[in-house]
């Protein structure tokens, strides 16, 4: 009995020993790089295809070197009918050049045909969600623009200066991507006019704002967003602006599609102005088209 | 496995570049931190790059690279592990010898079998060791659209040069 006890216990000895100089020989020559290595932060790309989810900012700036073009169309309301071939006849549009100074910093000039706004703006990533050992979990970047109406000055309203003709919108841009597919943007934004018809009536407003995209497919996602004020309305009864599109990514170019209720594509018209109903079909379709030219290249190139 | 050990050479900063031509465009990228390991006594030997290490002449085609193609969220690293064929210790006698090795190419979730070409040699302080070969984009399952074969090579040119010092 005791002989036999203790050749079993011999067997699972040399049993164990075996199983460990098996799995110490089949440790691989990879296992033992990824040892050596150092898990690195890495910051998280891609958040959103292009700069804007449908109107709004997203977190995305040009890289370095890189000049954005963008041209943005709103035709007019669905709800127009047959004989404006339902808004395609009645367009409003917009030319932007965004160029990022370094990857983190872009500055920016647009004009739009709507009530001959020039823009003139700037954008920082502030903070970069990441992953690895130092991770972090969003990112924020900082939107300014400026807006000047370039429509002649009219007669009612006397004495009218220049500084009568801006606005200014600042813009936090908190943003997370979920996953590959899933992105969402948190947007507090405040709007300031320096004009206003009457007195008494609001030069400011503060408005939280909120976006996402779900990618379809390598180059096909569906965004949506909406903007609601935590201030009274500028005009009473105003509704706030929601809008839903596409983007489509072939090479250099991204192609935005999208049903709106805020026909404007500066951000105090879509953010401050009265939006359109979707309900009566006062929507309009749209898109903006960007893109890229690496004007200077990498500096490692 | 002290023995072992001491026949370990290993490398943190390898260079990898690769290069696709069409007549539209040139798409070179490289990367500068390769990891390399070789086991002296029998000739194996693993390579491993993290893609998102690569960088790109323009910015966004290292995204297209890294969303698009490579998905490098889903696929972090590429590795070769294999061994040098007819390996004998008379390879570290200080010449450049040219070589062939044989192992398993890992890159966007696919495997493939693969034999290389490539030379070492033997330095003082470890092995300088290269090699290049084509990557057939179809046999890793990396899709090109329609519109980007005018701009991306169906096959891919990658160049490797690693320095392994003794661990």
């Amino acid at each position: 009995m005791r002989t036999q006890e203790s050749s079993s216990w011999q067997v699972v000895l040399l049993l164990t020993l075996l199983v460990c100089s098996v799995s110490s020989r089949g440790q691989g020559l990879l296992d033992i790089l990824n040892e050596s290595v150092e898990p690195v932060t890495v910051p998280v790309s891609a958040t959103f295809k292009d700069t804007r989810i449908v109107n709004v900012q997203s977190s995305e700036t040009p890289g370095s070197g890189v000049l954005h073009f963008v041209i943005a169309h709103r035709f007019g309301t669905l709800s127009s009918g047959a004989y404006d071939l339902w808004g395609l006849d009645n367009a409003q549009m917009r030319m932007g050049l965004d160029y990022g100074l370094t990857d983190r910093f872009a500055i920016g000039v647009a004009r739009n045909t709507y009530q001959k706004t020039y823009e003139v703006n700037a954008k920082a990533r502030v903070l970069r969600q990441s992953k690895g050992p130092k991770a972090f979990p969003f990112s924020l970047s900082w939107y300014s623009v400026m807006m000047v109406n370039g429509l002649k000055a009219s007669q009612e309203y006397s004495p009218y200066y220049f500084t009568h003709r801006l606005s200014y919108v600042h813009q936090a841009i908190l943003t997370r991507k979920f996953n590959e597919r899933l992105s969402f943007a948190l947007v507090p934004s405040f709007v300031h006019r320096n004009f206003v018809k009457a007195t008494g009536d609001k030069h400011d407003m503060f408005l939280i704002g909120g976006g996402g995209r779900y990618k379809l497919g390598p180059r096909f996602s569906i965004n949506a967003e909406y903007h609601h004020r935590l201030t009274p309305a500028f005009a009473p009864g105003a509704l706030p602006s929601l809008s839903i599109g596409v983007d489509i990514e072939t090479g250099g170019h991204v192609f935005q599609l999208h049903m709106t209720n805020a026909r404007g594509m500066f951000e105090r018209s879509f953010l401050a102005e009265p939006a359109g109903s979707w309900v009566n079909g006062d929507i309009y379709f749209g898109f903006n088209l960007s893109r890229v030219f690496q004007l200077k290249t990498n500096s490692e190139w | 496995m002290s023995v072992m050990n001491a026949q370990r050479y290993m490398g943190h900063s390898g260079t990898v570049h690769f290069h696709s031509q069409t007549l539209m465009e040139d798409i070179e990228a490289t990367l500068p931190d390769m990891t390399g390991i070789m086991d002296a006594v029998d000739g194996s030997f693993a390579f491993q790059v993290k893609m998102r290490s690569f960088s790109f002449e323009k910015a966004l085609m290292q995204e297209h690279f890294n969303e698009d193609y490579i998905e490098s969220d889903q696929f972090p690293k590429a590795s070769f592990q294999g061994q040098i064929i007819g390996w004998s210790e008379s390879l570290g006698d200080g010449e450049t010898h040219v070589v062939q090795a044989e192992g398993v190419f890992w890159c966007h979730g696919v495997e493939q079998r693969r034999t290389i070409d490539g030379s070492l040699k033997k330095a003082d302080d470890g092995w300088e060791i290269s090699c290049r070969f084509p990557v057939e984009l179809e046999e890793h399952d990396i899709d090109v659209p329609g519109w980007a074969t005018y701009l991306i090579s169906s096959t891919i040119d990658v160049d490797v040069q690693i320095k392994l010092t003794q661990q």
